[in-house]
């Protein structure tokens, strides 16, 4: 849970500048939670204090009613829990081979060497790494898409029960980002972690995220179910925060507005499609000009 | 011509046998599947690597001779994914000066190329911010505008614009497409995201280092079967057109816009 949070770069220098102006938040329990806003808006100074890795200056970060910022706090223990997920995460792995990078949290939990090893296969496995295979591997000697995936298997390595993800699908081909946003599906629905995802890509948000929390000038602009924030009613709000809805609602929106009678809520490319096809079936449903479009 | 490249510990060629050429004001988009060559590609275009077969040639002189490398560094322009690796200076400002000064530009020269370069990308407004307190997107455009302060002959963004936002990436492609019209600039634009392919003059596909498609936009998402076996996908407008096709509908293959969909639809 954050309660106003205020932080800024450059705090206390002539080149101050802010990025968040008193943001609260709460991330309940299993909980997916898509993150957005424009570039600039705050989000990944927002989720940087969500393990303690940045201190606010004001306002309040607890997780599990634990004050991050209190005195005596266990920030090893919060960073267990709640495990970050950074932008380009396979940038930062550093050791010799996949499962020495896997278990670097583990050991450092003062976990054996067999406790660790049993770790890293249930974070390999996790992640669709094929352990024997690719546990005494270099990690730089990985594709793309499996070094990412080898960074994120370091952090289910903490068996976190909060995963916050900062763009995690930027810079991976189709096939790459279709298996990390799968993942992260399957950990939320199967070991009911919570997920903050943190993404421009707004239908991964309408397809995945059970609430969407719009970030805008370092507030809290929109939160609620997506098909709610998203939908074409709130378009207009959404559009002045400098967001494009996802292409499938802005082609609904501009078929209504030449007159078609579609559904004000899709968002997802093959609802778009069952839409039209139904609208042009129909043939003449009421107001369609569409009506003959198939014929 | 015929170009490839095989790194010191590469069992296969990165690239191999790939013959291109690319025109004064033509927009080219790169696309591949993750470890397909396309960087390594990008990479040979200002002799950053040269050849380890074939030639690569910058306005008619091979990227090889060690006289002309400077040249060619200066006539193309790169941008690569990661902005912390290329940005130099404290603020916005002076990061997009550094290229100019260095070129020893008069002060008022280099200040119109600053001015321009940041309203180019959109980031006029934070021109007197620390780089570091900027977004990982804005890092981004920060770095294009550096290398266009430059005003290279040829622009090769690669995979430039994974952290920007939709609408920065479509301002993007927008500024792209003028500089080739207005300016005769070449742009090579490497990217995942076909929507930016979309708005391309032309496009490339590689899979495992050899040219596997040079052609239009429109006719690389025709050939549907060879997208999906070098791991690419359809930009959104194209996959929903699919759809609609799939359902009966006799949708045109060459909707590039959302609009020319509904005007098709609603006719």
């Amino acid at each position: 849970m954050v309660r106003d949070l205020h932080y800024a770069y450059g705090e206390g220098t002539p080149v101050a500048v802010a990025a968040l102006r008193g943001v609260s938040l709460t991330v309940g329990d299993g909980e997916f939670v898509g993150l957005i806003g424009p570039m600039g808006a705050g989000k990944s100074t927002l989720v940087q204090h969500l393990n303690g890795l940045l201190r606010p200056p004001a306002g309040t970060v607890f997780v599990d009613g634990e004050d991050l910022g209190g005195r005596g706090v266990n920030l090893r223990a919060v960073r267990q829990r709640v495990g970050l997920v950074f932008q380009y995460p396979e940038r930062q792995l550093f050791a010799e081979s996949v499962q020495a990078d896997v278990g670097f949290g583990p050991r450092n939990l003062g976990l054996d060497a067999g406790q660790t090893a049993a770790r890293v296969r249930e974070a390999m496995e996790a992640v669709g790494l094929d352990y024997e295979a690719l546990k005494d591997r270099p990690p730089l000697a990985l594709s793309g898409g499996q070094r990412r995936r080898v960074a994120l298997a370091g952090v289910l390595a903490m068996r976190p029960k909060y995963l916050v993800l900062d763009e995690p699908t930027a810079g991976l081909d189709p096939a790459g980002r279709r298996e990390i946003l799968e993942l992260v599906a399957r950990l939320h629905r199967e070991r009911g972690i919570a997920v903050v995802l943190v993404t421009h890509h707004l239908e991964d948000v309408a397809r995945l995220a059970e609430r969407v929390v719009v970030l805008a000038g370092g507030r809290v602009a929109m939160d609620g179910p997506p098909r709610e924030v998203l939908s074409a009613r709130r378009r207009g709000e959404l559009e002045r925060l400098g967001l494009e809805a996802p292409l499938a609602a802005r082609l609904v929106d501009e078929l209504n507005r030449r007159g078609w009678n579609l559904p004000g809520d899709v968002l997802l490319e093959e609802e778009a499609v069952a839409a039209i096809l139904e609208a042009v079936r129909a043939r003449g449903a009421p107001g369609s000009m569409g009506g003959t479009a198939g014929a | 011509m015929g170009a490839g490249y095989t790194y010191a510990d590469g069992e296969e060629p990165a690239v191999a046998g790939a013959t291109i050429t690319i025109h004064r004001g033509e927009f080219v988009a790169v696309v591949g599947a993750n470890g397909s060559g396309k960087s390594t590609l990008a990479r040979l275009c200002n002799g950053l690597l040269l050849p380890t077969e074939g030639e690569v040639r910058v306005a008619g002189r091979p990227t090889s001779d060690p006289d002309l490398v400077w040249e060619a560094r200066r006539r193309v322009g790169m941008v690569f994914q990661n902005p912390d690796n290329q940005l130099v200076a404290a603020t916005v400002e002076e990061d997009v000066a550094f290229g100019p000064e260095n070129l020893g530009l008069a002060p008022d020269e280099i200040g119109r190329r600053v001015e321009r370069s940041l309203a180019m990308v959109g980031l006029v407004a934070h021109r007197h911010r620390p780089s570091y307190s900027l977004s990982g997107g804005q890092k981004q455009l920060l770095a294009v505008a550096g290398v266009l302060a430059m005003e290279p002959d040829c622009l090769v963004l690669d995979e430039a614009t994974s952290m920007l936002d939709p609408k920065s990436r479509e301002q993007l492609v927008a500024v792209s497409r003028r500089l080739c019209r207005e300016q005769g600039v070449a742009v090579m634009l490497i990217t995942h995201h076909m929507d930016e392919v979309a708005g391309a003059h032309r496009v490339i596909a590689l899979e495992r280092g050899r040219i596997v498609f040079d052609g239009s936009p429109a006719a690389l998402f025709a050939e549907e079967a060879l997208i999906q076996r070098i791991g690419l996908d359809l930009p959104p407008l194209a996959r929903i057109a699919r759809g609609l096709a799939a359902g009966g509908l006799d949708v045109p293959r060459d909707c590039q816009q959302v609009e020319d969909l509904v005007n098709w639809l609603c006719r």
